[in-house]
């Protein structure tokens, strides 16, 4: 049993109003412990302060960088407060602290949103289940909850045993937002442990949310050869009425496969949609014939192309103005979530009948939260209406559009406002006399906000005309991607255990995290192509996973297509939506336990510390965007993964650097010996910011190197670092001196050439190569 | 009384504490001469050529001036363009040893006290100006100058937004003064 809570049996009662025998009264919430041979470790269930110490040693090393984002606080009624030039806020905050305060809220906004996520579908599944319904991973996934094992101390074995799990959660996040109130923390780097800690508990809750998915939808367990699912504008059948999900709950998308089957109209019927609900409802076996469009980028570009019938919008990452866009396209919209209502009628209690005709007869939306409920709708009005919209005329002809693009006053908000500033006007400029290129290519580039328009003076449609001008593009947009395969296989981590964290698979790279790119999603696909040729791990998941499959090499293949699916080096692997990121985390818990043995069960620091030293590891989050995508790879930071964002993550505010020029910040216990070596920068930043895609795939090979490397292994990354470094930048970098610790790390292809660059810069072997090494003191076996 | 104008993204604004705008390019020649040890970062966008070949033309010239750090991959086509540099660090790299008071600037001279910048992606430089706007300026750091053409607020100094013509007629003007013809 854990958690604070308590099972009372009565046997027989008997009182002046009731009589009953066999009674089970449970208190809190109960999971049964099965015998675990595995002796409880120091911080089951870990409250906010449990880490801070192991916080405070990451955070030593790797310390905050503040980027504010506004000079001001104006998060109350003393304020606004400037806290420029060294003032403080009426409550006597400094501006560091005001960073690191906001950047703790944005990490509990992501993780409840994932919290919040795992609870809907979690209780949905237990009604429709029951609570005791295994927990069963799969033959070849016995290690089934990695980070629950590891952050909580359990075994989850049944549905229930999740509750708990959730409640720790939801009441962490209470305390730690607790602590953004007026006056209460007051120190930076204590709102930067609070973030980590919430960082941590994100990856909890999404792994609870996957599981719960996996075993109740009978998602794919790990399977490396997950069917390839249709991706693509050109891949939905516009001839048939088309259902649009959006957003990241699959419940009410498995709900309109389900009826869809059961009514006889899988085939009469398009389901597509975008984000991490169409990804996971393509996992869904009956429903591997849905479509996924594109990533979050896609959203608004869809809804413009007036093709979809029946907008169905869950929760999280969907446009706030979706009801909006719908009336313009005379779509219907359905609001399933009540974390999202969008200001419509809830008609969960409704007939169906009733609410079909409400919607037939021209309302534009309404809200049902319950899924088999909203499927019928879904699927009836999109049955019903699609003849009828084919009549209508929703995108303008092109000669519309000129006349449109002639009203542009020049007066550049339609650049100034685009979050890359893109060439907006000269499209319009050039669309006006007749030229769509500009524009056409501009669609390559455009991550679909649609602020151009809505600064626009002349009220030009332009994410419209976009649309209009790429359309022979559209058409040709057919790609594939491997459904998400969920967790990484026991056998799998067996395979590669050694060759990881001894470096000879040179890393792991994970292209996670949203759409908001710098240069449009072919960045993505590019570095998966480049990092999988290399032997490299790629695993991806949500919106990086979609954006990688939407391009294809010179052969014609997809990197899904391309490379097989399995966690071994050269593999392209989809775990699934953005809650399936969990399974990466897992991963690299399980190497710990599974090819070193080292104790999962609330073991948290030793893990850490254990991936932080030996797992080659490293995430880029190209598009990062959302808060969940903060608390995130807030998250991957506190087990000790380094994560790169993409130029637009700058504005989060915080980034966590080393710093290669003080040699002092990088030195290890010896586990063996207990003394204090140098191993070089390695990993040299926890969280950084990429200027270009070149940039981030250097940083990506030097942040996979690891104090444990061999020397072959360093030698087989260094190769990588090099190499690539010498593509794109240009002769050899200059910190070369600070990986290469002996000259048998050093590529023997460039032996000589290397050599000599080292004596020039006075290079010297390491004191100790080879070391066991740790950050924390206390894991230290013989002390001297 | 100092001028401010408005970001080039607006939404950049940042709140009471804004660029002074450059009216007369003879400030920033001044700025630099009296300063102590100057840096010049030279960010991706004008070494790609996308600010066209007057902002290369500036940055290779001012690089024999003020010692340059270039960011970014484009090491070897900033050499090739004839760009004097020190040293290749990524941006926010640089920017974190800047906010640094201990740290003995990238030619070992001592820190750098007035630190120009162009090249980079609008709200990215946005980024690194406010880091040193906070932590830097006004302690170890006498300012901060952005030499692009569009304002970027964070930054001391900034040009207001310019059409392209004022803006390298601007450029030439700084120049003009540092080269010894003005």
């Amino acid at each position: 049993m854990s958690g604070e809570s308590a099972l009372i049996r009565i046997k027989e009662l008997k009182t002046d109003i009731v009589e009953a025998k066999g009674i089970d009264v449970s208190i809190g919430r109960i999971v049964e412990e099965e015998p675990w041979e595995e002796p409880l470790g120091p911080t089951p269930f870990p409250k906010i302060t449990s880490l801070r110490s192991w916080d405070f040693k990451l955070l030593s090393r790797y310390k905050p960088f503040y980027a504010p984002f506004c000079d001001m606080c104006c998060l109350c009624t003393f304020g606004k407060c400037n806290l420029s030039r060294d003032r403080r806020g009426a409550c006597g905050l400094d501006i560091a602290t005001q960073q690191a305060r906001i950047v703790l809220v944005a990490c509990c906004m992501g993780a409840s949103a994932h919290c919040a996520h795992a609870r809907h579908v979690l209780e949905y599944l237990i009604e429709k289940k029951g609570r005791d319904y295994p927990i069963d991973m799969g033959e070849e996934v016995f290690l089934e909850a990695p980070i629950t094992r590891t952050v909580c101390g359990i075994r989850p074995r049944r549905l229930g045993d999740l509750e708990v799990v959730l409640d720790y959660i939801s009441d962490q996040i209470v305390q730690c937002l607790d602590a953004t109130h007026f006056g209460q923390e007051g120190h930076y780097l204590d709102y930067e442990s609070k973030a980590l800690h919430i960082g941590m508990l994100d990856n909890l809750a999404k792994e609870v949310a996957d599981i719960a998915e996996i075993v109740g939808f009978d998602f794919p367990r790990g399977d490396p050869d997950a069917p390839l699912i249709e991706l693509g504008f050109g891949t939905v059948d516009i001839t048939k009425p088309v259902i649009f999900l959006i957003g990241h709950n699959p419940m009410f998308g498995i709900a309109i496969i389900d009826y869809l089957h059961e009514a006889g109209l899988y085939d009469a019927v398009e389901v597509c949609g975008v984000c991490c609900t169409a990804i996971d409802v393509t996992r869904y076996r009956k429903a591997q014939r849905a479509k996924i469009v594109g990533s979050l980028s896609r959203q608004l570009k869809y809804v413009r192309t007036g093709v979809p019938d029946v907008i169905v919008v869950d929760e999280q990452c969907i446009r706030t103005d979706i009801v909006e866009e719908a009336e313009k396209i005379k779509a219907k919209v359905i609001a399933c979530s009540d974390k999202k209502c969008l200001g419509l009628p809830d008609m969960t209690h409704e007939p169906v009948d009733a609410i079909v005709n409400e919607l037939l007869s021209g309302r534009t939306g309404v809200f049902i939260e319950e899924p088999e409920k909203a499927a019928e709708v879904a699927v009836r009005v999109a049955v019903a209406l699609a003849p009828q919209r084919k009549t209508y005329k929703l995108v303008p002809e092109k000669e519309e559009i000129i006349k449109l693009c002639e009203k542009c006053v020049d007066c550049m908000n339609c650049v100034r406002n685009c979050p890359n500033s893109f060439p907006v006007r000269d499209a319009v400029k050039a669309a006006a006399k007749g030229d769509f290129t500009l524009f056409a290519e501009l669609y390559e580039w455009c991550s679909g906000c649609g602020r151009c328009e809505h600064d626009c003076r002349a009220n030009i449609p332009i994410v419209t005309v976009m649309m209009k001008a790429a359309e022979h593009k559209i058409k040709t947009e057919k790609y594939k991607i491997r459904a998400g395969r969920g967790p990484i296989r026991d056998t799998e981590i067996r395979e590669v255990g050694a060759p990881i964290v001894l470096g000879e698979i040179p890393g792991v790279i994970a292209l996670v995290g949203c759409a908001n790119y710098p240069f449009g999603g072919r960045d993505v696909a590019e570095m998966c192509d480049e990092f999988a040729k290399r032997n490299y791990i790629v695993v991806l998941t949500g919106c990086e996973a979609i954006d990688a499959g939407y391009w294809r090499d010179e052969d014609g293949l997809t990197v899904y297509e391309k490379y097989p699916g399995v966690f071994d080096a050269g593999g392209v692997v989809n775990c699934g939506s953005c809650v399936s990121n969990a399974h990466i985390a897992g991963a690299a818990i399980k190497i710990a336990n599974i090819f070193a043995k080292r104790p999962l069960r609330a073991n948290f620091e030793e893990i850490a510390d254990y991936i932080l030293n030996r797992v080659g590891a490293c995430g880029i989050a190209w598009g990062a965007m959302s808060q969940k995508a903060a608390s995130i790879a807030t998250g991957f930071n506190r087990w000790g993964v380094p994560v790169i964002t993409g130029p637009h993550g700058a504005k989060y505010r915080r980034q966590y650097l080393g710093r290669q020029d003080k040699l002092e910040d990088w030195y290890v216990y010896n586990a063996r010996t207990g003394e204090k070596v140098f191993v070089g920068p390695a990993p040299e930043h926890l969280i950084c910011v990429a200027e270009t895609k070149e940039e981030a795939m250097v940083l990506a090979t030097k942040l996979c190197i690891r104090p444990n490397d061999t020397n072959k292994g360093r030698m087989i990354k260094l190769t990588h670092y090099i190499d690539l470094y010498r593509r794109f930048y240009g002769g050899l970098p200059e910190d070369l001196p600070l990986f290469v610790r002996t000259e048998a790390d050093i590529p023997t292809t460039m032996k000589d050439e290397i050599l000599e660059f080292l004596k020039s810069k006075g290079w010297k072997p390491f004191p100790e190569p080879t070391v066991d090494p740790t950050i924390v003191e206390r894991l230290v076996r013989v002390k001297k | 009384m100092p001028t401010y104008a408005i970001p080039w993204q607006p939404t950049a604004i940042p709140g009471p504490e804004m660029a002074n705008v450059i009216t007369k390019p003879a400030v920033v020649a001044a700025l630099i001469k009296r300063a102590k040890n100057p840096l010049f970062i030279v960010g991706t966008e004008v070494l790609a050529g996308k600010e066209g070949e007057e902002a290369i033309d500036f940055a290779k010239r001012f690089s024999k001036i003020v010692p340059t750090v270039v960011t970014g991959h484009l090491l070897e086509k900033a050499k090739s363009l004839g760009l004097e540099v020190v040293a290749n660090l990524p941006a926010f790299d640089i920017i974190n040893r800047l906010k640094d008071p201990e740290w003995k600037g990238i030619n070992s001279k001592g820190p750098h006290d007035v630190v120009a910048m162009m090249g980079i992606l609008y709200y990215y430089e946005s980024q690194l100006f406010s880091t040193l706007k906070h932590f830097a300026v006004g302690k170890h750091m006498r300012a901060t100058i952005a030499l692009d053409r569009y304002y970027q607020p964070n930054a001391t100094w900034s040009f207001p937004n310019l059409s392209k013509e004022d803006w390298v007629k601007s450029l030439e003007e700084i120049l003009k003064v540092l080269e010894g013809g003005g």
